[in-house]
């Protein structure tokens, strides 16, 4: 059961800078790594040690609780979802894991992602290519400021062919900040009847996203990133009703492959046509032995202090650090040091993604960019990590060095920041 | 660049200094055999003993660690040497797209200069440049050009730079020192970046071969893979050379800037190596090693003639393809560019009799008729193979196929082979089968050293037709390029023959492409390429060998640890002689104690 929170509703019209003091950040750190790791508030983790002494020793059924089944429904309300649609997960890579290989994908079946996506989407993918045959087709999307939605959709249209059954990607890069035109990928995928598998890593805790109406098959997201829950969270959202305004097609078969829900003998109930559920597959999905109910308590406690902020008032907070914070890199390294999009303003997300060398071929040259990340945290305080990926026509692999903002952040703050990165990128 | 380049002793001090420890001979390790001492340079094909030595002079950026058995994954499987950690997506040393190694160097790998000098990583990248010598090619550099971005270019423009006839070591330096392979560069001294041109899931293993060496600038002075070089390698391993006496004897000594904590894979626990060249019989080195006058054989593994009887095939170990007949398909007889010629050699052979030659001579190894290219234990091979050569000689059906072609009246051809005692039967059965089936063969053997040119993948300078070699794996695990990119390829370099089919490189470009596919439909491409080399009677594969496991050695010889990638040779730098055994009994050392 979710104990009331202690903090009411007052901390919508709170102060950023009240807000700010929630958190467990030492006063004299630059947190600009939130695509790696939040930092989580004190009531989650006040939360998550009181539930952990009170199951500690205790000798009471555990199995029961584990499905989580109030916390699931909490999350679920923050997320546009219902329970039988929510999974909380031990992070993203099991989300992602658990999709890939329920599919019904066999042989000759074909896939779409691209160099973008993160490790667990590709490894997942190519264990199913080694394991069933399925065809992988993976694309390097444009980078820099002037990439457009249009581009992107064009490139994953041009991609799909009659073999085509699945569309994976990230809602947002965590290599180069990129927000990807979700709702509008997931509309090619309908026209094309493909299930899409959506890397919502960082997009839970960022943005006031109702799951469901994004039109997803399946979206897996951290809680710890941008959540601020414990490490080892995550959320599986499973889409398990057709709505058509959403997503007309028919569900996707989904086997539950780690499951002690699933039956020893027979199978589940057929899946819905309708706006009704069939059955709970998320049920399946969640039962899968003992599990650590503090960390869902925890996971649900963020969600509920979220709510609380209001999510609608995050998102504009940490698109305008987001915002502030490009504006400051464009000044100080120029248009041709992002990787992130801007000029498009559907693509910004508050992830930005910058080469801060002034010789072009730094851009290359991860010596020098891990070296700028470990000053920055070792002599600054300020904590920013360095990203790798592929350029389109590029033989290199790029580096970037990668900011994020979160409401934790200020003006301040990025000010500061991006100077710093600046000097010791100078002095590299 | 590196500082200015710093001479080594000069060879007289180092002559002097091995005569002084001549006196203790005893107390160093005594190999004695056929094989040659002369190519030192890591850029070079080396015949699979010479790796041995290799391995103690050399360092790579990966390689491999001794294993007492040899059947454990460990001891196949590349393990960090120079390098401080195998690259891959967890150190950030490879990215999602697996075309761009980030290689960080150990600091303290010292060069055996005068001062000593640090190992960087602008010498793996002279290394690497040094592999696309046209005057004489690495080994492995089939798999490098067609997978290290811009390394192919970088040999054509290499080929065309270099005069063929009397180069001189400063053509050479001048190249590799104003023009740079795109796709290797060093970041900094400690830092080496490799970008390829596809994913290569087996670019790690290739990185293990010594041919993926550091070369120093001093090499600059000398001409690739030429006596002069051998006589001056610096070493960065644990021995150096003490002297080299071309074609006659080998001794090696401490490398006294070695430092044992810079090396995991490599000890040193004898005071010298001495190894001896004579062209002695099997029988005489066997009694030799009995009554304790030397420890191990040295020379070609080929055929295993120096490993003891054994009452089991090894069936775990990959398999060698030997021995094969290799074509002379640029300068042989005009007849061999007909495949029903080549169809007719390859029916008119009798392999099974072959099988029995092999089992007589050399009873340490098991062999199998072999059914296609690829041997047992290595990807790609097929048990079943119904492209695959006859087992028995088809004298008729030789015949008949001679006679579609227009040597139906007569076919002499030339066939050379090894000296040793195995290779003459093996050529002697085969001529006999030839002459069976309507086609005279004139049988030349070569000496010593063609006959290890010949293993190291360079063609005999004497005219040939017909030529007995064999293969083996490179690496072990994942290697379903080694025997059909390495045999194949138009250029590779053991393509001894030159065979030349722009249809059979593009196959293997597929295959080499398919390595992005599942596993098995990248065996599968593999496979189509052997299929066609099949049809095409491109080599007549003869034999199937196991492992040689069970090496004949002194008594003395303790911690003996046959390694995979020294063709299943001791690893010199795991050995120590016992002092309390120096007479009698010569021993067969199982691998697995």
């Amino acid at each position: 059961v979710i104990t009331p929170t202690a903090y009411p509703a007052v901390l919508h019209y709170a102060t950023w800078g009240h807000i700010g003091g929630l958190f467990a950040v030492e006063p004299e750190t630059i947190h600009l790594n939130t695509g790696t790791v939040g930092a989580m508030p004190h009531m989650v983790q006040d939360e998550y040690e009181s539930v952990t002494r009170q199951w500690t020793g205790g000798l009471a059924d555990i199995y029961r609780p584990t499905m989580f089944t109030d916390y699931r429904a909490a999350v679920g309300r923050s997320y546009g979802a219902d329970v039988d649609e929510i999974v909380i997960t031990h992070n993203t890579t099991e989300a992602v894991a658990r999709i890939i290989n329920g599919l019904d994908l066999h042989d000759g079946d074909e896939a779409i992602a691209t160099t973008h996506e993160c490790y667990s989407m590709l490894s997942n993918l190519n264990l199913n290519r080694n394991r069933f045959g399925l065809a992988l087709k993976v694309l390097t999307p444009p980078s820099g400021y002037n990439v457009s939605t249009e581009q992107i959709i064009a490139m994953f249209e041009e991609a799909i062919t009659p073999r085509t059954r699945l569309l994976a990607f990230s809602a947002i890069s965590l290599w180069t900040g990129t927000l990807m035109p979700v709702r509008e990928l997931c509309q090619l995928a309908h026209r094309h009847r493909l299930i899409t598998v959506v890397d919502g890593a960082l997009i839970s805790g960022m943005l006031n996203t109702n799951l469901r109406e994004t039109g997803a098959d399946f979206i897996a997201c951290s809680g710890s990133k941008y959540q601020c829950g414990p490490l080892g969270s995550g959320i599986l959202y499973v889409r398990n009703k057709v709505i058509p305004e959403y997503n007309p097609l028919e569900l996707p078969t989904l086997w539950p492959i780690i499951s002690t829900w699933y039956p020893m003998v027979g199978g589940t109930p057929p899946r819905s046509m309708t706006s009704i559920e069939s059955y709970n597959i998320a049920d399946y999905l969640q039962s899968a032995g003992s599990a650590n109910i503090a960390k869902a308590a925890a996971l649900a406690k963020a969600c509920a202090l979220w709510d609380e902020i209001g999510r609608d008032r995050i998102e504009s907070r940490v698109m305008e650090l987001g915002d502030y914070a490009r504006d400051r890199v464009l000044e100080r390294f120029g248009e041709q040091a992002m990787y992130s999009p801007g000029a498009d303003t559907r693509l910004r997300s508050p992830l930005i993604a910058f080469h801060p060398f002034r010789n072009a071929a730094d851009a290359w040259n991860v010596k020098k960019i891990s070296a700028l990340t470990e000053t920055l945290a070792t002599r600054h305080r300020i904590w920013i990590r360095w990203t790798e990926f592929d350029v389109p026509h590029s033989p290199h692999q790029h580096y970037a060095a990668r900011i994020c903002t979160h409401i934790y952040n200020d003006f301040d703050q990025i000010d500061r920041a991006v100077a710093t990165i600046a000097d010791v990128a100078e002095g590299l | 660049m590196n500082a200015a380049p710093t001479r080594r002793l000069s060879d007289a001090t180092t002559a002097i200094r091995a005569e002084s420890l001549n006196n203790s001979a005893s107390a160093s390790l005594q190999l004695y055999g056929p094989g040659s001492v002369d190519r030192l340079d890591p850029a070079s094909a080396q015949p699979p003993h010479m790796r041995q030595v290799m391995r103690l002079l050399t360092r790579q950026l990966l390689s491999h660690q001794p294993r007492q058995n040899p059947h454990d994954w460990h001891a196949v499987a590349a393990v960090a040497d120079m390098a401080v950690d195998i690259p891959s997506t967890y150190n950030a040393g490879l990215g999602a797209s697996h075309r761009s190694y980030i290689v960080h160097l150990r600091p303290d790998v010292m060069w055996d200069t005068d001062p000593p000098r640090a190992v960087t990583a602008h010498d793996f990248v002279r290394g690497m440049k040094r592999m696309c010598c046209p005057w004489s090619r690495a080994p492995g550099l089939t798999y490098f050009t067609s997978t290290v971005r811009g390394m192919a270019e970088y040999c054509d423009g290499f080929t065309a730079a270099v005069p063929s006839l009397n180069p001189r070591p400063q053509h050479f330096a001048d190249f590799q020192n104003t023009n740079e392979i795109p796709g290797v560069f060093a970041l900094d001294e400690a830092t080496l970046v490799i970008e390829l041109v596809r994913p290569s899931p087996d670019f790690i293993d290739m990185l293990t071969m010594p041919c993926a060496s550091a070369a120093p600038v001093e090499y600059d002075d000398y001409l690739p893979g030429s006596p002069e070089l051998s006589r001056n390698v610096i070493s960065n391993g644990p021995y150096r050379v003490a002297r080299l006496v071309p074609d006659k004897r080998l001794r090696l000594e401490h490398n006294p800037v070695w430092q044992q904590d810079t090396d995991p894979l490599r000890q040193r626990r004898l005071p010298a190596i001495d190894i001896e060249v004579q062209s002695s019989p099997p029988r005489q080195i066997r009694q030799a090693i009995a009554v304790g006058t030397v420890d191990l054989p040295w020379g070609p593994t080929t055929g295993g003639w120096m490993v003891a009887p054994i009452s089991e095939p090894d069936r775990q170990a990959s398999w060698a393809l030997d021995p094969y007949i290799v074509f002379n398909f640029t300068t042989g007889s005009p007849a061999l560019r007909d495949p029903q010629v080549r169809r007719a050699v390859s029916a008119a052979t009798d392999r099974t009799a072959l099988a029995h030659i092999y089992r007589r001579c050399a009873p340490g190894t098991d062999v199998e008729v072999a059914c296609g290219v690829v041997p047992p234990n290595n990807d790609g091979h097929r048990a079943d193979v119904s492209d695959g050569p006859w087992r028995c000689s088809q004298n008729a059906a030789a015949r008949k196929l001679l006679a579609e072609t227009s040597y139906a009246h007569g076919l002499r051809l030339v066939a050379v082979h090894g000296p040793g005692e195995l290779e003459t039967s093996v050529m002697a059965s085969i001529a006999a089968a030839l002459g069976r089936a309507g086609i005279d063969t004139e049988i030349r053997p070569l000496d010593r050293i063609d006959a290890d040119r010949l293993a190291a993948g360079v063609p005999p300078a004497c005219m040939w037709d017909l030529a007995i070699r064999s293969c083996s794996a490179d690496w072990h695990y994942g290697n379903g390029r080694v025997f059909l990119q390495s045999l194949f390829e138009t250029g590779a370099v053991y393509n001894v023959g030159g065979y030349s089919s722009p249809e059979v490189d593009r196959l293997i470009v597929a295959a080499l492409d398919g390595a992005n596919d599942t596993p098995r439909r990248a065996r599968a491409a593999w496979q189509q390429v052997e299929h066609r080399v099949l049809q095409e009677a491109v080599i007549v594969p003869l034999l199937f060998r196991s492992a040689p496991l069970g090496w004949q050695r002194s008594t003395r010889v303790r911690n003996p640890v046959p390694m995979p990638a020294l063709g299943y040779c001791d690893d010199l730098a795991s050995l120590w002689l016992s002092d309390d055994d120096r007479s009698g009994g010569g021993a067969q050392c199982n691998s697995a104690r």
